[in-house]
Parts: structure tokens; sequence; C-alpha cells
């Protein structure tokens, strides 16, 4: 596949740390979380798998633009709708966690929805933009990042504080059955490659392929995400008292410490990075909830000097959902409805692959 | 005419966005003038019910220039029944906003460990701006004599406490370093205790010694550690690769400087046998010190002396520990690690250490006798 495919599935797994995955994980560390994570790796990759073999069938379309092909339009637009707006939520979940973050750690005395307006100021921007313009921000931001965050989490595993034994003591849960929301928040690290429903528009040139090594590649690149997910605030809080910390992965990077590094609370470091990855991560799904709304809701009349003024509303529509949702919402209810909203992803995803069946036996036909 | 409206109606935009940055910068942002420094916090128990608590904050008195300067500081020292009270209150007695973001060194009064630490312990974790990565100690003796406690080779700008701990400055085998988080993990992990160095003003609040610690267990009873104790300690969780040993031998006695160790331990428990702790220590250095001449062919013997000595005195040690229920090293932790989850292995374990055996194996290896012989 393009890099650019690559990067879609990295952004998630990067992400996924802010978000509540970590988080939910480590509340089930008794209850079969680690063989939720050997379980998601295969199912994960599955689905990534058949997610690039099926767009690659199609190059240079979005699923829109399939749909609209092959299937019916009372069949498309509910579905389409449906998706949009999911990916949209998928979004709003990083916008609201990071916005509670920037609130707790970087600038407690600005106004919750003063930095989730500005935070929206900048992706307003961002998701009108072409798409390949957005994979090329994202490239270069990863690029940037990529570096900072790999040595934070060589720091982590170096650091003479990390307590393997703490690692061990979890590990010993290994045979506990594994539990569906734990499954569905690990497997929600290789569910980046579905973006490709939108970012498919993009990868025109040649034929694309998904070879096994290529599988291989993500596959070791997601075991080491899950591992470090897991398993690093866990060696670094201790087993007991790991699942009562808000958000497991700020408390691991504020217990390391460069004592010679230009800044020595890596707490600082990290939440820049994560702002960086976050942005991100909020850029692509609301690119591809934006563009999906668009393909399905055209109104020509609606016009402003020659432009058509639909994703402006859109947008002020987004605008208005996140920022009642993020006064409305606590940080509990956050991580539970995160957990809910993993749960019914991947349900959805599996269903989703039966929508792609259902298209490629139409295509055939 | 169309396109210089586009154009005024960008920069309109873009007027429109520097602006709110200057907003943003009015929202609430303190400038450094406005702030005064918190370098380390101090919490001593009362014997008042009503305010249990005595909460000293040491302050760096913000000076023109380093140059004229000493090192100045100013204490802000307030007795309430819980620290964010008191430390609200206190914020009313300096015309500063007081900034926690520097604050690295927790100090309790050594009162505080018999009664509920947790409640303490919460107080520094909930807060966003103490680092946990603070370092923790117990202050004899109280914490207020420790911190108001100014040593001679203070410079202005560097708190001799920063650098007790910090591993640049002063490194020794006797200074036991641990930092908010370590201690929070130890204190909710059934298994392992948490440990923490003493630090004690002497002659009038002009020196502070550190070379003592102090263990503090499930049941808040607390034992304190010996400088010898604390170094093998120290060996033992691999927190330090040197540290000096005296070797009393038959016919001479030495110093050796160890430079490399390393400790690795196994947990064994049979069915119907004493449970066993096997340690292995390995140890490379050199004679530093010694009182007569000494031979470079002897050197193996020497080496086996050394070995002698520090199995002699880690095992002193892990029975002291053993003896007084103590387990800063996280054998518990280590029991949990090593065998599947049946929900009572806590309970196990507490009934299994007293009876544990510890076998040591002690490997030092004498490289040189230094630059003479």
């Amino acid at each position: 596949m393009s890099r650019y495919f690559y990067y879609l599935v990295f952004v998630n797994m990067i992400a996924n740390v802010v978000a509540s995955v970590p988080k939910i994980l480590l509340l089930e560390k008794t209850e079969g979380a680690i063989l939720s994570m050997v379980l998601a790796l295969p199912l994960g990759l599955v689905l990534c798998y058949i997610v690039a073999k099926f767009f690659n069938r199609f190059p240079g379309k979005g699923l829109p633009e399939i749909m609209k092909k092959y299937l019916p339009r009372w069949f498309t637009f509910p579905i389409i709708i449906l998706i949009a707006f999911g990916w949209f939520m998928a979004g709003m979940i990083t916008l609201i966690t990071y916005s509670f973050l920037l609130k707790r750690f970087l600038t407690p005395d600005m106004p919750l929805v003063w930095i989730t307006a500005i935070f929206l100021l900048f992706i307003s921007y961002g998701i009108l933009m072409k798409t390949s313009s957005v994979l090329y921000t994202v490239e270069f931001v990863l690029v940037c990042c990529l570096p900072v965050i790999f040595i934070i989490i060589i720091k982590a595993y170096t650091t003479a504080e990390m307590e393997w034994d703490f690692v061990k003591e979890s590990m010993m849960y290994v045979y506990r059955l594994p539990t569906f929301s734990a499954l569905a928040a690990s497997t929600y690290l290789l569910l980046g490659g579905f973006n490709l429903i939108i970012f498919n528009r993009f990868f025109t040139k040649r034929k694309q392929k998904m070879t096994l090594l290529q599988i291989l590649f993500l596959g070791i690149v997601a075991f080491g995400s899950l591992f470090t997910t897991y398993f690093v605030p866990i060696g670094l809080n201790g087993f007991e008292g790991v699942e009562t910390i808000s958000y497991p992965w700020i408390t691991t990077s504020d217990a390391l410490r460069l004592e010679l590094g230009i800044i020595e609370r890596v707490l600082f470091v990290f939440l820049i990075l994560y702002l960086a990855v976050s942005f991100l991560s909020l850029l692509i799904h609301w690119h591809v909830s934006l563009e999906l709304f668009r393909s399905v809701i055209q109104i020509k009349r609606l016009k402003w000097k020659e432009k058509n003024l639909v994703p402006y509303i859109i947008i002020g529509v987004f605008w208005i959902i996140s920022l009642q949702l993020t006064k409305y919402l606590t940080e509990h209810q956050l991580t539970i409805y995160t957990s809910y909203f993993f749960d019914g992803l991947l349900i959805s995803f599996i269903a989703m692959v039966g929508l792609f069946w259902f298209i490629l036996r139409r295509a055939k036909a | 005419m169309k396109k210089r409206l586009k154009g005024t109606w960008r920069a309109f935009v873009i007027l429109f966005i520097v602006g709110t940055l200057l907003i943003q910068s009015g929202c609430g942002f303190k400038d450094i003038d406005k702030r005064i420094f918190v370098l380390s916090i101090g919490v001593d128990h009362t014997d008042n019910k009503e305010k249990p608590y005595r909460v000293i904050l040491k302050l760096s008195v913000p000076s023109g220039s380093l140059k004229e300067s000493g090192a100045e500081y100013t204490y802000l020292i307030k007795e309430s029944e819980s620290i964010s009270t008191a430390i609200r209150l206190l914020k009313t007695e300096t015309d500063k906003e007081l900034d926690f973001g520097h604050a690295k060194v927790i100090l309790f009064g050594e009162e505080i460990l018999h009664h509920d630490y947790r409640e303490i312990m919460d107080f520094f974790l909930r807060r966003r701006d103490i680092q946990t990565v603070s370092w923790v100690g117990v202050g004899k003796p109280s914490a207020e004599e420790v911190l108001t406690a100014e040593p001679n080779s203070e410079m202005a700008g560097a708190h001799a406490l920063f650098n007790y701990f910090d591993q640049n400055g002063v490194e020794s085998q006797l200074i036991v370093t641990t930092y908010l988080f370590d201690f929070r993990r130890r204190v909710l992990e059934k298994g392992i205790d948490p440990i923490l160095p003493i630090l004690m003003a002497k002659e009038n609040n002009k020196r502070i010694d550190l070379n003592k610690s102090i263990v503090v267990n499930d049941k808040n009873e607390v034992f304190t550690l010996n400088e010898k104790q604390t170094a093998i300690y120290n060996l033992l969780t691999n927190n330090i690769e040197r540290l000096d040993i005296r070797v009393h031998n038959e016919d001479v006695n030495f110093t050796v400087a160890i430079d490399t160790a390393n400790v690795g331990y196994q947990l064994i428990t049979e069915q119907k046998k004493k449970p066993i702790i096997e340690m292995d220590v390995e140890m490379i250095g050199i004679i530093q010190e010694a009182d007569m001449i000494t031979n470079p062919e002897k050197l193996r013997a020497y080496s086996n002396a050394t070995s002698k000595t520090v199995k002699k005195d880690v095992l002193e040690t892990l029975t002291q520990f053993q003896k007084n229920g103590m387990d800063p090293i996280g054998f518990g932790v280590r029991y949990k690690a090593t065998r599947l989850p049946n929900n009572k292995r806590n309970q196990e374990w507490q009934s299994l250490y007293p009876e544990v055996e510890f076998k040591i194996n002690v490997n030092a290896t004498l490289k040189s006798t230094g630059v003479i012989e």
C-alpha cells in the first residue's frame, strides 16, 4: 500500500493513548484485558486487510461513490449518514478528551468552552481542505512527532523506576476470559485503515496491493503499540491502584524525568506531542465525516457567491454539538460513553464488512 | 473591485484571529513577576485534633540579579485541618500567586507516618501542578526544621535539598530517593512497602544529614534503617552501582570500592517446605583503603573475604526486615508475579513471609589493589 495508508493506521494507534483505550483496558486488568488484546490483534489485522483489499478494487473511489453506483439510493442515504455520524463521534471523543486534558494540565485557568472553541477553529479550517492536503498535513506532523514519541517510549522502558514485577503480576491474569469492551477498545487501535472510505479518493495513481509482509509489519507495530499502551502504565504506577488514575498515560509520562533534557518534566513534552497527534486524529475523522455528509446532503439552491454553503452549515452543526457536549459531559461519563462507542464501533465495522461483501457481489453481477 | 473586497475580507479574518490571541493571554495567565515559586512543601503532624496538619512552604525570594542576592528563602507556615485549607490561608499571606510547578521536595514529619498519611499523599497526587517526580522524604526532628535549615553550601537559586536527591550533585550509597509516584504505588500495592529517606537537621540548622531511611508497612508501623541497612537496601534494589564496604580479614582490614553490582533473586515455595528466597549478588570492585600492604596474589582471598562480609550484612538486613514485618524490596510482589492469581495471594504471602529462609550467594571479584599494592 502507499505510505499514506500507514499514516492513517498509525494515527489511530498513537492517538488511542490519550483517548480512553488505556483506561478501559486497565479497568479490566483482572478480567481478561490481556487475552482481549491478544484476540484484538488478529481481528484488527483481518479487518484492516479486508478494507484495504476492498478499496484496492476501486482505485480513486470513496465509499459514497461506490455505494451510489451499485446500491439503491434509499439504502445508500441512511447508511452513509450513519457511518458519517460514527466518524463524527470518534472525532468528538478525541476533541472532548483532549479539551479536558488541556483544562487539567496545561491551561487550568481557561474556560473549557474556550479551549474547545479554539480547537474547533483550527479543525474547521483543516477539514475543509482537500483530501490530499489533509494527507500531506498528517504526514508532516507525524514525521515531526514520531521520533520524539519514540524517544519517550524508549525512556519509559529503560527508566530505572520501571518495575517489571508489576508487569509480570498483571500478566498472571492472562488466563481470564476476554471481555467485549476490552476487545473492542483494543481493536480500535487497528481500525485506522477504515478511513479509506474517503481517503481512497486519493489513492488513484497505481494499483495498490496489500501483501502478507505489509500485514506482518502492521501486526508488529500494533503489537508494540498495544503492549506499550497497557503494560507501561502498570510498570510505572503499580498493579494495584493503576485503574484509579483518571488519565493513565498522562500520569505515566509524569513519572518520567529527563534529568538533562531541555524540559525536565516529560509530561509537558508529552502533552504537546499528543496535542499534535490528537489534532491529526480529529482532522482525519472529521474530514471523513464531513465528506460523507457532503456526499449525501446536497442542496443546490443554498448558494452564496457561487459557493455552496452546505459544508459550512455542517461545520456549524459540529460546533454546536461539540460545545454543548463539552459543557454537559463529566470525565467519568466520557469514559463510559467512549466504552459504549467502541463496543458499537466493533459491531458496526463487522457489519460494514458485510456491506463490502454485498457491494462486491453487486459489482460482479 | 470584487478582488479588492475579497482582500479586505481576508484581512479582517486574519485580524479577528490575531485579536482572539490577545484575549487569550488576558484570561488567566499570570506573569512571572506576579508568581512566587514554592521549592518544597513540608507537612508536620500537630497533636491538636482540630488542626492536625502543620504545612510549611519554602519559597524562593525573587531578586533582581543573581550576583547581588545570597541564598534567600522565605517560609510560610500554617496549621489547619487539611493541607488545601492551609494553602488557601497561606495564599493570603503573600502578595503573589503561589506556584507549585517547581516544588520538587515533599517532606513529612515522622508523626505523619503513624497517622493517615494516605490522605496527605492523596492531596499531592490529586493536584495537577505538583510533579509526581518530586522527591518524598521524612524530616527529623520535624519537617519544619529540615526545610528551614539553610546549609552553608547552599547557593542562590539552587535548593540544597534538590542536590541531595538529584543524582547529579551528590551521589551516595546512603541516599534513598523515592519519587512521589513510587511512594504512591508502594503504598497502594500489597507486597511492597514504601521506603523514605530521613533528613536530619543538625548544628543549629546549618547542616542536613541524609543517611538513614524509614520503611512503613501496611499497618502504619515504621522501621528505621541505619546507614548500613540503607546501603544494603540500595544495593539489593539495584539503585546504586557504587558502594564502599569495610572488610575485616584475619591479617588485613581493608575497604572495597565496588563499581559494578548486580542483584537478582528467586522465590521458591514448595509444599511442606520452608519458602526460600535465593539471592545472587554479583559485585566487581577494587581495594580502596587498607591498613597493611596488600598482596596482589591474594586478591582471590580478599574477594572471598568481601563476599563473606557482604553475605553477612545482607542476611542481617533481610532478617531485620522480616522480623519487623517490612518488605521494602517487594518480595510480596514477586510472589504474586510468579503465581496465577487466586484472590488470596496477599494473605498467603502474609503468612509465608515470616517463615522465609534466605539463601544468599555473593560473588565479589576484586580486580585490583588500586594504584599501590
